[in-house]
């Protein structure tokens, strides 16, 4: 696109402004204002949707995330309900309720990802770039934009399932933008059952598939975990990260990590108290750290633990311990941290398996507040998203 | 020309579009990264810098900004923020504000452009569509049909 002063137009006597100075006055609007704005003219919409003002956007990265809900239908086999909140606004603490509401936005279930005629959906990884991929069980491959609705579509050659679908491995993907080769990736690990070797594989458009790239031996391995439905990717410092279990009793004391781009693969210490030696631990990425979460239940008590990893390879340092005797949350076998509120006072923590569930807890009151979110389903996928314009096909 | 003062900070002198002779110290007007440039390929070493797109009473406005971010250190910077929040009020509408922008973008003041667009961004973050064309003087040129499609692609941007 033309960045040179173009004068959009100008009256006599009036002020004018070059596309250039637009660009920068939008890159300091909230999104919905931006893409209100593509109404003014021509000129602003093509300004708006070119891949040039997508990449200056982002780099801005002054945007508020968001929480994308989507019902998780491999329980709820009903229509796709897709909710997008600003992720700060879900905060308790926000006077005005009524501005806390209008930014909740159930996106048309007519979306691309979200034809129930397609099959089971699933997010696949975490965002990226303002981008969400999503396995579908018929086959497809999407790339789906939230706050654009612009979708890329992709059918998989046939014998072709992303592992997070698949019943017998169901591991989690990464999705993430190589800076080396500036391309969008999906990798996904994959246990054989046999558990003898572990695969890496990454989406090929020209194979139309997933293609292997790297083998580890299976002792790397751990047993694809029957929960791993609700654990998303851990993919920090350019490397894949999973639990190991060391010991035959699933005493799980180790992560291993494989470095994307050099292969490299490697191990780091998970935190070892005996008295985590029965308890669930989930590995996730949260405000940008490793972050590791301990859940045990007692009679009356339901106890949690969570560490992060301040500084890579380093200690771990305890982020809260959680114990509530709270009713809602009694079954609730397993739990990560989402996100931190505006001002870091609180933790936004998703409960999943039976059922999923959202909660703040006050990191000075030691107290967890349940989230209600209109409209959201029972079983859903809870995802962090960065808004942006970025279109996955450029 | 270069004037050495007491201090013996070097003097530079700027000329705007309209004729208008600024003299300033060299290291206020450096903060401009085209005068900057202008300064090392060696433009001021006889009569003053043209500036052919900034009008004087803007470039006053300009110096103004660049005087007070070149003497202020990092320890003020509360005092410099509500500082730049008084100098864009005082610039008072989207029009001056606009010439503002455009200056700075020319001269290349990095602070300066990114204060002028936040607060234009302000003025118009919850205006429609109608209201920014009129700031602007700027043409609608959809048809009928095509704003519809925009509106349509982005119902939620409209509520």
């Amino acid at each position: 696109m033309d960045k040179g002063g173009e004068i959009t137009m100008a009256a006599a006597g009036g002020i004018s402004i070059p596309l250039d100075a637009v660009a920068d006055i939008l890159c300091c609007l909230p999104m919905k204002s931006v893409l209100r704005f593509k109404a003014v003219s021509k000129a602003w919409c093509s300004l708006i949707d070119s891949s040039y003002f997508a990449r200056l956007q982002l780099s801005a990265s002054n945007h508020d995330p968001m929480l994308v809900i989507l019902t998780n239908e491999y329980i709820e086999r009903t229509n796709y309900i897709v909710v997008c909140a600003d992720f700060y606004s879900l905060d308790d603490d926000v006077d005005d309720a009524a501005a806390a509401s209008s930014s909740l936005r159930q996106v048309r279930p007519r979306s691309r990802p979200f034809d129930p005629r397609r099959g089971y959906t699933y997010a696949l990884g975490s965002c990226c770039n303002g981008i969400l991929a999503f396995g579908i069980y018929g086959g497809n491959l999407d790339f789906w934009n939230p706050t654009t609705d612009q979708c890329y579509s992709t059918l998989l050659a046939s014998d072709q399932t992303p592992a997070a679908l698949d019943p017998l491995i169901r591991t989690p993907s990464v999705f993430y933008h190589d800076t080396c080769s500036n391309q969008y990736k999906l990798v996904q690990r994959v246990v054989q059952p046999d558990r003898r070797i572990c695969e890496f594989q990454s989406y090929n458009l020209e194979a139309n598939g997933f293609t292997t790239f790297h083998t580890l031996p299976g002792d790397h391995a751990v047993h694809p975990p029957h929960y791993s439905r609700g654990t998303p990717s851990c993919f920090v410092n350019g490397a894949l990260h999973w639990l190991a279990a060391v010991s035959s009793d699933g005493f799980f004391a180790e992560i291993v990590a494989l470095q994307l781009e050099t292969l490299e693969c490697y191990k780091l210490p998970l935190v070892r108290y005996r008295r985590y030696r029965y308890c669930k631990p989930t590995l996730v990425v949260f405000d940008g750290l490793l972050c590791a979460t301990f859940s045990k239940d007692g009679f009356t008590r339901y106890k949690i633990d969570a560490w992060v990893m301040k500084e890579y390879g380093g200690k771990w340092t305890k982020l809260f311990n959680l114990t509530t005797s709270v009713d809602c949350v009694i079954y609730h076998k397993y739990v990560y941290p989402i996100a931190y509120s505006r001002n870091r006072d609180k933790v936004l923590l998703y409960f999943f398996f039976p059922d999923d569930f959202l909660g703040w807890y006050h990191l000075k009151r030691e107290k967890l507040i349940p989230v209600k979110i209109p409209g959201a389903p029972r079983s859903f996928q809870a995802i962090l998203c960065q808004p942006s314009l970025v279109n996955y096909q450029s | 020309m270069s004037i050495t003062t007491e201090n013996n900070e070097k003097m530079i002198t700027l000329m705007s579009s309209d004729g208008e002779e600024f003299v300033v110290e060299e290291a206020v007007a450096a903060q401009s990264q085209t005068i900057k440039h202008l300064i090392e390929d060696g433009c001021s070493t006889e009569g003053s810098i043209p500036l052919p797109n900034v009008t004087g009473r803007v470039l006053s406005e300009v110096i103004q900004y660049c005087k007070k971010h070149s003497s202020s250190d990092d320890k003020e910077e509360k005092e410099l923020e509500a500082w730049d929040a008084e100098f864009v009020k005082a610039a008072d509408d989207h029009v001056a504000l606009t010439d503002l922008m455009m200056a700075a973008n020319f001269l290349d003041i990095k602070g300066l452009l990114d204060l002028v667009a936040q607060t234009l961004a302000n003025m118009i973050t919850g205006k429609s569509p109608e209201e920014v064309r009129r700031m602007w003087n700027i043409k609608n040129d959809f048809t009928p049909e095509e704003a519809e499609k925009v509106r349509k692609e982005n119902q939620w941007a409209f509520e």
